[in-house]
């Protein structure tokens, strides 16, 4: 038995199941698969695609010009100008309401439009004889196909080459340091140092505190992988009035007489903030 | 001779133009002869259209093949040029323009013939296309690169973390109001789980696709010949934009597409309507002529709501773009009615053009929206740095020179400046061929209107200000400019009498052209091109220093804390690290003065404290060299596009000696103050 439209049926279908998928992957509000596996997103992407850029287009293109044999560029062309074109009204629409652009909410809503358009066309069609001019079939034979396989891969050889030029690109390693105010629930004064290394290799640091201008506290050898981090939670003597300076450097093993990162806060300690006249 | 003369102007001339010649002194009214035959000339394409529409090679894929072998490995010729700049190497140049010429030479060439059929010649334009785009893609395959690009990745974080339409974006505050591009993008993000950019980059694409597919059709629909039409879309992707700008991930981007889906929409408008008016006398009587009324009326109506779904679209997309097509829409209408071809009342043009300036308008005017002061203070200063380095009042801006200084090689100088030249020289002739062909078409006509803009906006190029004008306004000019052009190369090279010499002239021609666009789309000495760091060069500053000092601020101080920072670290802190950015663009207040003193002294202060400022960012860098893009902190800054030496170490170090600026981050080049202790502490009688 042939089908009577299958253009409008796998459109349907299409839409339908990216309802589906995005029920089934938990990312219904979110818009973040929960599950996090690579398939959902594999899949999502290939249902996804004609969702979003063809399938309402095309449909309504359908229902729009159901009299006339379009070129099938010119098909191509208003599907994807239409789909486009329905996708920013589209988010215009979902914004008036409280659930707003999820993904749930786009599903339903392309998926609702192409069901809508699919159905209108097939009623049109109903009583419509089209003069439907035999498309033209593309043959590859095994030369050309052989050169776009050749082209697509070369593509996809220059995407990655880039991708790893851009990842190795020689540039100087660094390494954060930082120091903030912590909130204490005990009305404490606390502050937390933190050192982060992006040094191109392991790099041995050490790291020195004072309090207004006195040594409080020495980190002598903290050995940082390249991404790794350290922090510290310091907590601030209560006997300290007024504002009380706090600083900390970070030295380089080798280098222990040239300062490479330096942070400082004053914190007002009856407070315990960084800011003068006001409460914590 | 005189008689032969005589015997050509009374055979093919009505009596004024007979009058006009003979009114030219005798030595040059052979070649203007000659130049009017060639320009009127209707069998100059005569074979090919004949060709198109028997269709009867529709499906023959040609060279296709060989010649997407070929722009691939253009493709990775430039992926090998952008390796080597990266690593700091010196030769990548030669690559880089060795890929282009890969990309584009050979299926222009190829397109020039008239071998190809419609297919191949909509799959070489397509596949040239997308290899431009993929050049944008390796430039920055990991990540958004380009300034605007994380001017609207903030937006669609921001649309895709409340869900909601709308919200404030400091970096750039008239981007909510137009968020067409990051619509799509959300819904390709949240069916699919892709990220952002990923995202991005698929719907760029797409764009990009319908803005070649809808150029061939439009210029097709316009001229009859897919030969003519797959030439005027090569002479478009000559314009400086094409390459990169309009590849990024901007709104103009998706919007240019839309709007020239609009222009093929409306295209066959005239057409339909002058067959309905021919038909409308025997509808009444006449079976055949009734069902086919019916046919074409139908047709113009569903054709003309197409072009209204997607103005509405437009309107949500892109301010600039939307003006500039319902400028188009009204100039047409104008023209259209002018013509006299169908009574005004009843032109769907004319009501597609009121119905695109009333969506324009009231997307304008929707409350908040900071366009027309965000449009007029940048035209603004344009035409008054025009007016005054016309009048002599002011200086102009030195051409081929960077703001840092760094001068363009001669070489560059002449193609650019050939590629101008060209394009100019050839409108006058474009404009003649399309007088005598195509006058009748009131969208053709308008085209050639569009077209005298151009040599007018190279005059802006003299400004400082301006100068960004004219290479914005290339992408909207280079439509109609395509066209003429186009019109003038078929005109005056006849298909019959085309050799492999004059196909080969005209492919030198075209491509010259085409590199002197690329030429200035990627900035002098290509600094928009992937490369070693520069201090505010835009992609070129986008490094792990700065990307990793703003992921720390996100998660440490939290998102949405005011801050102010120099033009690099202010997209980075406004994007990855999801900060409140304090700019004269968002706040009107200028922070620059804070950074540029020597001192900090009570005048920094109180704009510290007008404009609620926590945190700044320093970037020690900018004491290296002089800012790539003209300025610092702000466009309006002391000494804006006039910097004559680096910003003074000082000056970005000067916080660390006051007791109430805390210095909270520390990564060597890029230091965070939070001033918190400073803004909100009481103020000193």
């Amino acid at each position: 038995m042939r089908l009577k439209h299958p253009d409008l049926m796998l459109a349907t279908a299409i839409a339908l199941l990216n309802v589906v998928l995005v029920l089934l992957a938990g990312r219904a509000t979110t818009g973040v698969a929960s599950t996090g596996m690579v398939w959902t997103s594999v899949i999502g992407t290939i249902l996804a695609l004609p969702l979003v850029f063809v399938l309402p287009g095309y449909t309504l293109c359908e229902a729009l010009f159901h009299k006339r044999s379009l070129d099938a560029v010119h098909r191509m062309l208003i599907s994807l100008g239409l789909s486009l074109s329905i996708d920013i009204l589209g988010g215009i629409v979902l914004n008036v309401f409280p659930i707003g652009l999820r993904a749930l909410s786009w599903a339903a809503l392309l998926a609702f439009l192409t069901a809508l358009f699919a159905l209108l066309v097939a009623y049109l069609r109903r009583k419509t004889v089209m003069i439907v001019k035999q498309p033209h079939r593309i043959r590859f034979n095994a030369y050309e196909c052989i050169l776009f396989g050749l082209a697509c891969a070369v593509v996809m050889l220059s995407i990655g080459f880039s991708a790893a030029s851009v990842a190795q690109q020689p540039r100087p390693g660094f390494t954060q340091m930082w120091m903030l105010p912590s909130d204490q629930s005990n009305n404490s004064c606390a502050v937390r140092l933190g050192v982060r290394s992006y040094e191109l290799s392991p790099v041995t640091f050490s790291v020195e505190m004072t309090i207004n201008g006195a040594q409080v506290n020495r980190w002598p050898s903290i050995v940082l992988a390249p991404q790794q981090e350290w922090e510290r939670l310091v907590s601030i003597g209560s006997s300290e009035t007024g504002a009380v300076s706090i600083e900390a450097q970070l030295y380089r093993s080798g280098k222990p007489q040239v300062v490479y990162r330096q942070v400082n806060i004053t914190m007002y300690s009856a407070r315990c903030v960084t800011e003068p006249g006001r409460g914590p | 001779m005189p008689r032969r003369q005589f015997s050509l102007i009374e055979k093919q001339h009505s009596l004024p133009e007979q009058d006009a010649i003979n009114r030219v002194p005798k030595p040059i009214q052979i070649p203007w002869l000659r130049l009017l035959k060639l320009a009127r000339n209707p069998e100059a394409e005569a074979y090919y259209s004949a060709q198109d529409a028997t269709g009867a090679q529709f499906v023959t894929l040609g060279w296709l093949p060989l010649l997407a072998l070929t722009s691939a490995s253009g493709i990775l010729l430039v992926a090998y040029a952008f390796g080597d700049s990266r690593a700091g190497g010196t030769a990548w140049l030669p690559f880089f323009f060795g890929g282009l010429l890969l990309i584009f030479v050979l299926p222009l060439l190829r397109l020039i013939s008239a071998a190809p059929s419609r297919f191949e010649r909509i799959g070489l334009i397509c596949m040239v296309g997308l290899a431009c785009y993929l050049i944008k893609v390796i430039a920055s395959p990991l990540y958004f690169s380009f300034y605007d690009e994380f001017l609207h990745w903030r937006t669609v974080s921001d649309i895709a973390s409340s869900g909601h339409l709308f919200s404030e974006n400091a970096l750039l505050p008239v981007s909510p109001y137009y968020p067409g591009l990051e619509i799509v993008t959300n819904a390709l993000a949240s069916l699919s789980g892709l990220d952002s950019f990923t995202s991005g980059l698929i719907v760029i694409g797409c764009a990009r696709l319908l803005m070649i597919v809808s150029l061939f059709a439009l210029y097709e629909q316009l001229m009859k010949s897919s030969r003519i039409a797959s030439i005027a879309v090569m002479i478009y992707m000559a314009n400086p934009h094409f390459l990169l700008f309009d590849a990024q991930y901007g709104y103009e981007s998706l919007a240019l597409p839309l709007a020239t889906f609009v222009m093929f929409a409306m295209s066959p408008h005239q057409k339909v309507s002058v067959r309905l008016a021919r038909l409308l006398p025997m509808a009444p009587f006449v079976m055949f002529a009734k069902e086919r009324h019916k046919w074409l009326k139908s047709d113009l109506r569903w054709l003309t709501l197409t072009a209204w779904i997607a103005l509405a679209a437009l309107a949500m997309t892109h301010h600039v773009t939307d003006f500039f097509l319902v400028g188009l829409l009204l100039a047409w209408a104008i023209i259209y009615a002018c013509m006299r071809l169908i009574p005004l009342r009843r032109s769907n043009l004319v009501w597609s053009a009121l119905f695109a300036a009333l969506v324009a308008l009231l997307s304008t005017m929707r409350a908040g929206n900071p366009v027309i002061g965000y449009l007029f203070s940048f035209m603004g200063e344009s035409f008054k740095e025009l007016g005054g380095v016309l009048t002599g009042t002011g200086a102009s801006r030195q051409l081929f020179v960077t703001y840092a200084g760094q001068a363009t090689p001669l070489w560059e100088r002449i193609v650019t400046l050939s590629s101008v030249g060209l394009i100019v020289l050839s409108l006058p002739f474009g404009l003649l061929c399309l007088w005598q062909r195509y006058r009748s078409n009131a969208l053709t006509f308008t085209f050639g209107t569009v077209a005298l803009f151009y040599p007018v906006s190279q005059l802006f190029r003299l400004t400082t200000s301006g100068a960004e004008l004219t290479d914005r306004s290339a992408p909207f000019l280079f439509i109609p400019i395509a066209a003429v052009m186009a019109i003038c190369l078929v005109q005056f090279w006849p298909l019959r009498s085309l050799n492999r010499k004059q196909s080969a002239l005209l492919t030198c021609a075209v491509s010259l052209v085409f590199f002197g666009g690329v030429m200035l789309g990627t900035g002098p000495s290509e600094t928009q091109l992937p490369g070693a760091y520069e201090v505010i060069a835009d992609a070129r500053s986008i490094e792990p220093e700065g990307i990793q000092a703003a992921l720390w601020a996100q998660l440490y101080l939290g998102p949405d804390n005011r801050v102010a920072t120099d033009r690099i670290n202010q997209i980075l802190m406004g994007s990855y690290g999801n900060q409140r950015i304090v700019s004269t663009i968002a706040d009107s207040i200028d922070v620059s003065p804070v950074f540029l003193s020597s001192q900090f002294g009570p005048e920094d202060i109180a704009i510290l404290r007008k404009a609620g400022v926590r945190y700044l960012v320093v970037d020690l860098r900018l004491a290296q060299s002089l800012p790539l893009s003209g300025y610092y902190y702000e466009q309006f800054e002391d000494g804006a596009y006039n910097h004559t030496s680096p910003i003074a170490m000082q000056a970005l170090t000067k916080f660390s000696a006051i007791a109430q600026i805390n210095r909270v981050f520390d990564s060597g080049d890029i230091v965070v103050y939070d001033v918190g202790g400073l803004i909100n502490a009481p103020e000193t009688p």
